[in-house]
Protein backbone atom coordinates (compact mmCIF):
# COMPACT_ATOMS: atom_id res chain seq x y z
CA UNK A 1 0.00 0.00 0.00
CA UNK A 2 1.49 3.59 -0.71
CA UNK A 3 2.16 5.38 1.88
CA UNK A 4 3.80 8.92 3.17
CA UNK A 5 5.28 9.39 6.65
CA UNK A 6 5.84 13.10 7.87
CA UNK A 7 8.17 13.37 10.44
CA UNK A 8 6.83 16.31 12.10
CA UNK A 9 3.53 18.02 12.58
CA UNK A 10 4.61 21.89 12.30
CA UNK A 11 2.88 24.22 9.18
CA UNK A 12 4.94 22.10 6.60
CA UNK A 13 4.11 18.85 7.61
CA UNK A 14 0.20 19.67 8.77
CA UNK A 15 0.22 21.49 5.25
CA UNK A 16 1.46 18.76 3.05
CA UNK A 17 -1.30 16.16 4.91
CA UNK A 18 -3.59 18.34 3.74
CA UNK A 19 -2.48 18.62 0.23
CA UNK A 20 -2.32 14.89 -0.19
CA UNK A 21 -6.04 14.69 1.28
CA UNK A 22 -7.13 16.90 -0.36
CA UNK A 23 -5.89 15.56 -3.62
CA UNK A 24 -7.17 12.70 -2.74
CA UNK A 25 -4.18 10.26 -1.96
CA UNK A 26 -4.92 6.75 -2.14
CA UNK A 27 -2.23 5.45 0.69
CA UNK A 28 -1.78 5.73 4.05
CA UNK A 29 -0.49 8.81 5.93
CA UNK A 30 1.21 8.94 8.96
CA UNK A 31 2.36 12.05 10.87
CA UNK A 32 5.06 11.59 13.76
CA UNK A 33 5.27 14.79 16.10
CA UNK A 34 5.97 14.84 19.87
CA UNK A 35 3.75 17.58 20.28
CA UNK A 36 0.98 15.87 19.45
CA UNK A 37 -2.08 17.65 17.38
CA UNK A 38 -0.90 19.97 14.95
CA UNK A 39 -1.07 23.55 15.87
CA UNK A 40 0.17 26.80 14.00
CA UNK A 41 3.12 28.59 15.43
CA UNK A 42 2.92 32.08 14.66
CA UNK A 43 0.42 32.78 17.76
CA UNK A 44 2.74 31.40 20.09
CA UNK A 45 4.99 34.78 20.59
CA UNK A 46 2.13 37.06 19.46
CA UNK A 47 -0.35 35.99 21.94
CA UNK A 48 1.11 32.91 24.26
CA UNK A 49 -2.24 30.82 22.48
CA UNK A 50 -1.82 27.92 21.23
CA UNK A 51 -4.22 27.36 17.96
CA UNK A 52 -5.05 24.07 16.56
CA UNK A 53 -4.95 24.15 12.62
CA UNK A 54 -7.89 21.62 13.08
CA UNK A 55 -10.14 19.78 15.52
CA UNK A 56 -8.52 16.56 16.55
CA UNK A 57 -11.60 14.86 14.71
CA UNK A 58 -10.34 15.58 11.33
CA UNK A 59 -7.46 13.28 11.38
CA UNK A 60 -9.50 10.07 11.97
CA UNK A 61 -12.39 11.87 9.19
CA UNK A 62 -9.73 11.69 6.94
CA UNK A 63 -7.59 8.83 7.17
CA UNK A 64 -4.59 10.76 8.57
CA UNK A 65 -2.83 8.98 11.63
CA UNK A 66 -1.14 11.22 13.99
CA UNK A 67 1.51 9.15 16.24
CA UNK A 68 2.89 11.18 19.15
CA UNK A 69 6.32 10.38 18.96
CA UNK A 70 9.94 11.57 18.42
CA UNK A 71 11.21 10.04 15.45
CA UNK A 72 15.03 8.78 15.71
CA UNK A 73 15.71 6.28 13.27
CA UNK A 74 13.77 4.95 10.20
CA UNK A 75 13.45 3.07 7.38
CA UNK A 76 14.66 4.10 3.55
CA UNK A 77 12.03 3.07 1.86
CA UNK A 78 12.05 0.56 -0.52
CA UNK A 79 9.55 0.94 -2.88
CA UNK A 80 8.91 3.96 -5.10
CA UNK A 81 5.02 4.24 -4.02
CA UNK A 82 7.27 4.95 -0.18
CA UNK A 83 7.45 8.11 0.66
CA UNK A 84 9.35 9.96 4.15
CA UNK A 85 8.89 13.85 4.31
CA UNK A 86 10.97 15.57 7.06
CA UNK A 87 9.64 18.19 8.25
CA UNK A 88 11.41 18.58 11.65
CA UNK A 89 11.22 22.45 11.83
CA UNK A 90 14.19 24.08 13.57
CA UNK A 91 15.21 24.71 17.74
CA UNK A 92 16.18 27.43 19.24
CA UNK A 93 20.14 28.75 19.19
CA UNK A 94 21.34 28.50 22.56
CA UNK A 95 23.17 31.43 24.66
CA UNK A 96 27.30 30.43 24.95
CA UNK A 97 27.33 32.13 28.39
CA UNK A 98 28.17 30.93 31.71
CA UNK A 99 24.37 30.24 32.92
CA UNK A 100 22.40 29.68 29.55
CA UNK A 101 20.45 27.13 31.27
CA UNK A 102 18.43 29.63 33.08
CA UNK A 103 17.29 31.41 30.10
CA UNK A 104 14.30 29.71 28.48
CA UNK A 105 12.99 29.59 24.91
CA UNK A 106 9.65 31.02 23.54
CA UNK A 107 9.92 28.10 20.52
CA UNK A 108 6.73 25.43 21.79
CA UNK A 109 3.10 25.51 23.08
CA UNK A 110 4.44 24.04 26.25
CA UNK A 111 7.16 27.14 26.14
CA UNK A 112 4.77 29.80 25.33
CA UNK A 113 2.18 28.18 27.96
CA UNK A 114 4.92 28.11 30.78
CA UNK A 115 5.74 31.82 30.20
CA UNK A 116 1.99 32.66 30.27
CA UNK A 117 1.70 31.08 33.48
CA UNK A 118 4.66 33.02 35.06
CA UNK A 119 3.47 36.27 33.83
CA UNK A 120 0.15 35.66 35.59
CA UNK A 121 1.77 34.57 38.57
CA UNK A 122 3.58 38.39 39.45
CA UNK A 123 0.43 40.47 40.70
CA UNK A 124 2.78 43.80 40.41
CA UNK A 125 4.03 42.49 36.54
CA UNK A 126 6.54 40.14 36.68
CA UNK A 127 10.22 41.62 35.45
CA UNK A 128 11.39 39.90 32.12
CA UNK A 129 14.49 40.26 30.59
CA UNK A 130 14.64 39.35 26.48
CA UNK A 131 17.41 38.36 24.96
CA UNK A 132 17.09 38.88 21.43
CA UNK A 133 14.84 41.33 19.51
CA UNK A 134 14.35 39.66 16.01
CA UNK A 135 10.96 38.80 15.02
CA UNK A 136 10.05 36.42 18.54
CA UNK A 137 12.29 38.75 21.12
CA UNK A 138 10.30 41.64 20.00
CA UNK A 139 7.03 40.06 19.58
CA UNK A 140 7.27 38.17 22.84
CA UNK A 141 8.63 41.58 24.45
CA UNK A 142 5.44 43.74 22.96
CA UNK A 143 3.43 40.37 24.68
CA UNK A 144 4.69 40.43 27.74
CA UNK A 145 4.58 43.96 28.25
CA UNK A 146 0.65 43.83 27.29
CA UNK A 147 0.13 41.58 29.83
CA UNK A 148 1.63 44.03 32.77
CA UNK A 149 5.54 42.67 32.94
CA UNK A 150 8.32 44.90 33.31
CA UNK A 151 10.31 44.02 30.36
CA UNK A 152 14.06 44.88 29.27
CA UNK A 153 15.27 44.01 25.89
CA UNK A 154 18.65 42.90 25.26
CA UNK A 155 19.98 43.29 21.29
CA UNK A 156 23.45 43.10 20.51
CA UNK A 157 22.29 45.41 17.49
CA UNK A 158 20.50 48.75 16.97
CA UNK A 159 18.82 47.61 14.19
CA UNK A 160 17.65 44.13 15.02
CA UNK A 161 16.17 42.64 11.71
CA UNK A 162 17.76 45.05 9.26
CA UNK A 163 18.58 42.18 6.74
CA UNK A 164 14.79 41.62 6.13
CA UNK A 165 13.31 44.87 6.82
CA UNK A 166 15.66 47.26 5.63
CA UNK A 167 17.85 49.04 8.02
CA UNK A 168 15.69 52.12 8.28
CA UNK A 169 12.41 50.15 8.86
CA UNK A 170 14.63 48.07 11.11
CA UNK A 171 15.76 51.81 13.46
CA UNK A 172 12.43 53.21 13.14
CA UNK A 173 10.74 49.33 14.77
CA UNK A 174 13.63 49.31 17.14
CA UNK A 175 12.88 52.77 18.47
CA UNK A 176 9.43 51.60 19.11
CA UNK A 177 10.01 49.49 21.66
CA UNK A 178 11.57 52.18 24.31
CA UNK A 179 8.08 54.46 23.57
CA UNK A 180 5.82 51.52 24.26
CA UNK A 181 7.87 51.55 27.76
CA UNK A 182 10.18 48.66 27.38
CA UNK A 183 13.56 49.21 28.34
CA UNK A 184 16.10 48.28 25.58
CA UNK A 185 19.26 47.65 26.48
CA UNK A 186 22.44 47.06 23.75
CA UNK A 187 25.20 44.35 24.27
CA UNK A 188 25.20 40.48 25.30
CA UNK A 189 24.76 39.35 28.63
CA UNK A 190 27.85 38.16 30.31
CA UNK A 191 26.34 35.35 32.62
CA UNK A 192 22.80 34.16 33.13
CA UNK A 193 21.24 33.53 36.66
CA UNK A 194 18.17 31.21 37.82
CA UNK A 195 16.82 35.14 38.57
CA UNK A 196 19.19 37.76 36.92
CA UNK A 197 20.93 38.49 34.08
CA UNK A 198 24.55 40.02 33.73
CA UNK A 199 24.70 43.18 31.13
CA UNK A 200 27.43 45.65 30.42
CA UNK A 201 28.50 44.72 34.00
CA UNK A 202 24.65 45.62 35.98
CA UNK A 203 22.73 42.75 37.19
CA UNK A 204 19.34 43.14 36.30
CA UNK A 205 16.33 41.10 38.13
CA UNK A 206 14.24 39.09 36.46
CA UNK A 207 12.09 36.10 37.35
CA UNK A 208 11.83 35.50 33.32
CA UNK A 209 14.39 35.16 31.30
CA UNK A 210 14.06 34.43 27.84
CA UNK A 211 16.94 33.45 25.11
CA UNK A 212 15.25 34.77 21.66
CA UNK A 213 18.88 34.80 19.55
CA UNK A 214 17.60 32.49 16.30
CA UNK A 215 17.17 29.49 15.29
CA UNK A 216 18.64 26.40 13.42
CA UNK A 217 17.37 23.92 11.23
CA UNK A 218 16.40 20.50 13.53
CA UNK A 219 18.41 17.93 11.61
CA UNK A 220 19.40 15.01 14.01
CA UNK A 221 16.99 12.87 12.27
CA UNK A 222 18.67 13.36 8.93
CA UNK A 223 21.73 12.98 10.19
CA UNK A 224 21.45 9.51 11.31
CA UNK A 225 20.22 8.49 7.90
CA UNK A 226 23.36 9.86 6.47
CA UNK A 227 21.65 12.69 4.33
CA UNK A 228 23.82 16.06 2.97
CA UNK A 229 23.21 18.75 5.24
CA UNK A 230 24.80 22.35 5.20
CA UNK A 231 22.76 25.14 6.84
CA UNK A 232 19.30 22.47 6.47
CA UNK A 233 18.64 19.33 4.93
CA UNK A 234 19.97 19.54 1.05
CA UNK A 235 16.77 19.33 -1.35
CA UNK A 236 16.47 19.69 -5.14
CA UNK A 237 13.56 21.78 -6.61
CA UNK A 238 11.05 18.84 -6.06
CA UNK A 239 12.41 18.80 -2.50
CA UNK A 240 14.13 15.42 -3.03
CA UNK A 241 17.05 14.55 -0.81
CA UNK A 242 20.39 14.48 -2.75
CA UNK A 243 21.00 10.34 -1.21
CA UNK A 244 16.86 9.24 -1.87
CA UNK A 245 15.07 10.33 -4.27
CA UNK A 246 11.74 8.64 -1.89
CA UNK A 247 12.97 10.78 0.95
CA UNK A 248 11.95 14.12 0.80
CA UNK A 249 12.79 17.24 3.17
CA UNK A 250 10.26 19.99 3.33
CA UNK A 251 9.47 23.37 5.68
CA UNK A 252 12.34 25.28 7.95
CA UNK A 253 15.10 22.21 7.87
CA UNK A 254 15.27 22.39 3.94
CA UNK A 255 17.40 24.14 1.96
CA UNK A 256 16.96 23.61 -1.82
CA UNK A 257 20.86 23.48 -3.16
CA UNK A 258 22.52 26.83 -4.07
CA UNK A 259 19.31 28.92 -2.71
CA UNK A 260 19.51 30.58 0.88
CA UNK A 261 17.32 28.60 3.14
CA UNK A 262 13.83 30.09 3.06
CA UNK A 263 12.25 29.90 7.05
CA UNK A 264 8.48 31.24 6.51
CA UNK A 265 5.54 30.59 7.30
CA UNK A 266 4.33 31.10 3.86
CA UNK A 267 6.95 29.31 1.88
CA UNK A 268 6.78 26.30 4.40
CA UNK A 269 3.39 25.99 3.14
CA UNK A 270 4.23 25.92 -0.59
CA UNK A 271 6.78 23.30 -0.08
CA UNK A 272 3.93 21.33 1.57
CA UNK A 273 2.45 21.77 -1.81
CA UNK A 274 5.30 21.16 -4.06
CA UNK A 275 5.83 18.20 -2.11
CA UNK A 276 2.77 16.67 -2.67
CA UNK A 277 3.02 17.11 -6.57
CA UNK A 278 6.61 15.20 -6.21
CA UNK A 279 4.33 12.08 -3.99
CA UNK A 280 1.06 12.32 -6.54
CA UNK A 281 2.16 14.16 -9.57
CA UNK A 282 1.47 16.66 -11.56
CA UNK A 283 2.33 20.28 -11.54
CA UNK A 284 3.04 22.39 -8.22
CA UNK A 285 2.74 26.18 -7.75
CA UNK A 286 6.41 27.84 -7.73
CA UNK A 287 7.37 29.26 -4.82
CA UNK A 288 5.79 32.86 -4.57
CA UNK A 289 7.86 36.59 -3.72
CA UNK A 290 8.61 35.41 -0.17
CA UNK A 291 6.15 37.59 2.69
CA UNK A 292 6.06 37.42 6.51
CA UNK A 293 4.48 39.62 8.92
CA UNK A 294 4.99 40.42 12.54
CA UNK A 295 2.62 42.09 15.53
CA UNK A 296 3.80 43.98 18.39
CA UNK A 297 2.75 47.47 19.74
CA UNK A 298 -0.65 47.08 18.09
CA UNK A 299 1.38 47.55 14.67
CA UNK A 300 1.01 44.81 11.85
CA UNK A 301 4.50 44.64 10.07
CA UNK A 302 5.26 42.82 6.72
CA UNK A 303 8.35 41.80 4.83
CA UNK A 304 8.04 41.37 1.06
CA UNK A 305 10.97 40.37 -1.82
CA UNK A 306 14.08 40.04 -0.51
CA UNK A 307 16.14 42.97 0.66
CA UNK A 308 19.74 40.95 0.51
CA UNK A 309 19.03 42.09 -3.22
CA UNK A 310 18.31 45.72 -2.61
CA UNK A 311 21.18 48.56 -3.33
CA UNK A 312 19.04 51.66 -2.93
CA UNK A 313 16.12 52.77 -0.10
CA UNK A 314 12.86 54.29 -1.47
CA UNK A 315 10.87 55.61 1.92
CA UNK A 316 7.07 56.49 1.71
CA UNK A 317 6.36 58.36 4.80
CA UNK A 318 2.80 58.71 6.61
CA UNK A 319 1.34 62.51 7.09
CA UNK A 320 2.60 62.32 10.02
CA UNK A 321 6.15 62.45 8.50
CA UNK A 322 7.14 58.63 10.07
CA UNK A 323 8.07 55.33 7.93
CA UNK A 324 5.38 53.83 6.61
CA UNK A 325 6.51 51.83 3.69
CA UNK A 326 10.52 51.15 2.47
CA UNK A 327 11.14 49.77 -0.70
CA UNK A 328 14.10 48.27 -2.12
CA UNK A 329 15.46 48.29 -5.37
CA UNK A 330 18.32 46.33 -6.70
CA UNK A 331 21.30 48.07 -8.39
CA UNK A 332 19.85 48.14 -12.01
CA UNK A 333 16.68 50.32 -10.07
CA UNK A 334 14.36 46.86 -10.07
CA UNK A 335 11.76 46.42 -7.04
CA UNK A 336 12.83 43.88 -4.91
CA UNK A 337 11.70 44.43 -1.65
CA UNK A 338 9.45 46.15 0.45
CA UNK A 339 8.65 46.72 4.60
CA UNK A 340 5.46 48.17 5.78
CA UNK A 341 3.56 48.86 8.90
CA UNK A 342 0.24 48.42 9.00
CA UNK A 343 0.24 48.34 5.02
CA UNK A 344 -3.25 47.21 4.00
CA UNK A 345 -3.06 45.87 0.60
CA UNK A 346 0.28 47.23 -0.22
CA UNK A 347 2.16 43.63 0.54
CA UNK A 348 -0.21 42.38 -1.91
CA UNK A 349 0.55 44.86 -4.64
CA UNK A 350 4.14 44.65 -4.02
CA UNK A 351 4.56 40.97 -4.45
CA UNK A 352 2.25 41.24 -7.56
CA UNK A 353 4.98 43.78 -8.93
CA UNK A 354 7.69 42.12 -7.76
CA UNK A 355 6.49 38.58 -9.23
CA UNK A 356 5.31 40.68 -12.96
CA UNK A 357 8.85 42.17 -12.56
CA UNK A 358 7.35 46.24 -12.80
CA UNK A 359 8.94 48.69 -10.78
CA UNK A 360 6.88 52.06 -10.00
CA UNK A 361 8.76 55.16 -10.81
CA UNK A 362 10.70 56.88 -7.45
CA UNK A 363 7.80 59.59 -7.01
CA UNK A 364 4.76 56.93 -7.03
CA UNK A 365 6.61 55.06 -4.47
CA UNK A 366 7.20 57.84 -2.02
CA UNK A 367 3.86 59.25 -3.12
CA UNK A 368 1.66 58.22 -0.01
CA UNK A 369 -1.59 59.17 -2.35
CA UNK A 370 -1.33 56.39 -4.81
CA UNK A 371 -2.58 53.94 -3.25
CA UNK A 372 -1.73 49.71 -3.39
CA UNK A 373 -4.22 49.11 -5.84
CA UNK A 374 -3.37 51.95 -8.17
CA UNK A 375 0.10 51.00 -7.58
CA UNK A 376 -0.05 47.33 -7.97
CA UNK A 377 -2.31 47.31 -10.71
CA UNK A 378 0.01 49.14 -13.36
CA UNK A 379 1.60 46.02 -15.62
CA UNK A 380 4.24 46.62 -18.27
CA UNK A 381 3.02 48.20 -21.56
CA UNK B 1 -34.70 39.93 -0.05
CA UNK B 2 -32.81 42.12 -2.83
CA UNK B 3 -30.81 45.10 -1.37
CA UNK B 4 -30.02 47.39 -3.59
CA UNK B 5 -25.70 48.15 -3.24
CA UNK B 6 -25.34 50.87 -6.15
CA UNK B 7 -23.71 51.62 -9.74
CA UNK B 8 -22.35 48.70 -10.76
CA UNK B 9 -19.61 50.87 -12.76
CA UNK B 10 -18.49 53.12 -9.11
CA UNK B 11 -16.93 49.54 -8.47
CA UNK B 12 -13.89 49.27 -10.59
CA UNK B 13 -12.37 45.70 -11.21
CA UNK B 14 -10.07 45.02 -8.53
CA UNK B 15 -12.02 46.73 -6.05
CA UNK B 16 -14.22 45.62 -3.34
CA UNK B 17 -16.95 47.37 -1.08
CA UNK B 18 -18.40 46.62 2.30
CA UNK B 19 -22.19 46.30 2.97
CA UNK B 20 -22.90 46.96 6.39
CA UNK B 21 -25.59 44.83 8.06
CA UNK B 22 -26.72 48.00 9.54
CA UNK B 23 -27.38 49.18 6.51
CA UNK B 24 -28.90 46.18 4.47
CA UNK B 25 -30.47 44.09 6.96
CA UNK B 26 -28.71 41.15 6.29
CA UNK B 27 -27.71 38.86 9.51
CA UNK B 28 -24.38 40.11 8.59
CA UNK B 29 -21.41 42.83 7.14
CA UNK B 30 -21.14 41.21 3.72
CA UNK B 31 -18.09 42.31 1.09
CA UNK B 32 -19.25 42.81 -2.54
CA UNK B 33 -16.29 42.23 -5.00
CA UNK B 34 -15.23 43.02 -8.79
CA UNK B 35 -13.28 39.81 -9.61
CA UNK B 36 -10.43 40.27 -12.43
CA UNK B 37 -12.66 38.17 -14.86
CA UNK B 38 -14.78 40.95 -14.63
CA UNK B 39 -17.64 39.63 -12.90
CA UNK B 40 -19.45 40.48 -9.12
CA UNK B 41 -19.37 38.31 -6.35
CA UNK B 42 -20.49 38.61 -2.93
CA UNK B 43 -18.84 36.41 0.60
CA UNK B 44 -19.23 37.09 4.20
CA UNK B 45 -17.37 40.27 5.33
CA UNK B 46 -15.03 38.83 8.11
CA UNK B 47 -12.37 36.30 7.39
CA UNK B 48 -13.14 32.63 8.96
CA UNK B 49 -9.46 32.47 10.79
CA UNK B 50 -9.85 35.99 12.89
CA UNK B 51 -11.12 39.40 12.87
CA UNK B 52 -10.20 41.12 9.55
CA UNK B 53 -12.84 42.38 7.22
CA UNK B 54 -12.02 40.71 3.39
CA UNK B 55 -13.75 44.21 2.22
CA UNK B 56 -9.86 45.25 2.47
CA UNK B 57 -7.81 42.50 0.92
CA UNK B 58 -6.37 41.80 -1.94
CA UNK B 59 -8.34 40.65 -5.05
CA UNK B 60 -6.38 38.16 -7.29
CA UNK B 61 -8.45 36.94 -10.73
CA UNK B 62 -11.22 35.18 -8.86
CA UNK B 63 -9.91 35.28 -5.51
CA UNK B 64 -9.62 37.37 -2.37
CA UNK B 65 -6.77 37.40 -0.14
CA UNK B 66 -7.24 38.25 3.68
CA UNK B 67 -5.01 41.70 4.56
CA UNK B 68 -3.97 40.48 7.90
CA UNK B 69 -2.66 36.35 7.32
CA UNK B 70 -3.59 36.23 3.69
CA UNK B 71 -6.18 33.81 3.87
CA UNK B 72 -7.53 33.40 0.53
CA UNK B 73 -10.87 32.40 -0.94
CA UNK B 74 -12.58 31.76 -4.02
CA UNK B 75 -14.64 34.46 -4.90
CA UNK B 76 -17.37 32.03 -7.02
CA UNK B 77 -17.60 29.28 -4.57
CA UNK B 78 -16.34 30.55 -0.89
CA UNK B 79 -13.65 27.89 -0.98
CA UNK B 80 -10.84 28.49 1.40
CA UNK B 81 -7.73 27.88 -0.86
CA UNK B 82 -4.87 28.74 1.78
CA UNK B 83 -4.48 28.59 5.17
CA UNK B 84 -4.65 29.87 7.86
CA UNK B 85 -8.31 29.79 7.27
CA UNK B 86 -9.90 26.06 6.97
CA UNK B 87 -13.33 27.27 6.77
CA UNK B 88 -15.20 28.28 3.90
CA UNK B 89 -16.53 31.75 3.62
CA UNK B 90 -20.34 31.99 2.76
CA UNK B 91 -21.34 33.30 -0.51
CA UNK B 92 -24.04 35.88 -1.85
CA UNK B 93 -25.78 35.88 -4.97
CA UNK B 94 -24.95 39.61 -6.41
CA UNK B 95 -26.58 40.96 -9.99
CA UNK B 96 -26.26 43.47 -11.64
CA UNK B 97 -29.99 45.18 -12.50
CA UNK B 98 -30.21 48.27 -14.99
CA UNK B 99 -26.58 48.62 -14.03
CA UNK B 100 -27.56 48.71 -9.87
CA UNK B 101 -25.82 45.93 -7.86
CA UNK B 102 -28.41 44.00 -6.30
CA UNK B 103 -27.34 42.20 -3.04
CA UNK B 104 -29.37 38.53 -2.69
CA UNK B 105 -29.58 38.62 1.46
Amino acid sequence: MPSVHIVGGGVAGFTLARELVSKGYAGNIKISDPEGLPYDRPPLSKSLQREYFVPPTWFAEHGVSLIEEIVTELEIPSSPDEWVVLATGTTPKKLQVPGAQHARSLHTAADASALSATLEDGMFGQRAVIIGAGLVGAEFASTAKMLGAQVTLVSNSSAPLSKVLGAEMATALHAEHSRHGITVLSGTPTQLGPDYAVVDGERIEAAILVAAIGVEPETTLAQALGLEINDGIIVDEQLRTTEHSQVLAIGDAARIKDHSRAVHWEGAMEDAAIAAATIMGGEARKHSVPWFWSDRHDSHIEAVGDFSQAAQHVSRLNRRGQLQVLFGLNDAGKLVAASMIDGGQMSKAVKRLIARGYTPSIEELQDSSVGPRDLGRQEQS
Amino acid sequence: MSYKVGPADELSEGEALLVRASESGASEDIAVFHAEDGNFYALQDECTHEVASLSDGWIEGCEVECPIHSSSFDLRTGKVQCMPATVDARTYKVAVVDGNLELDI
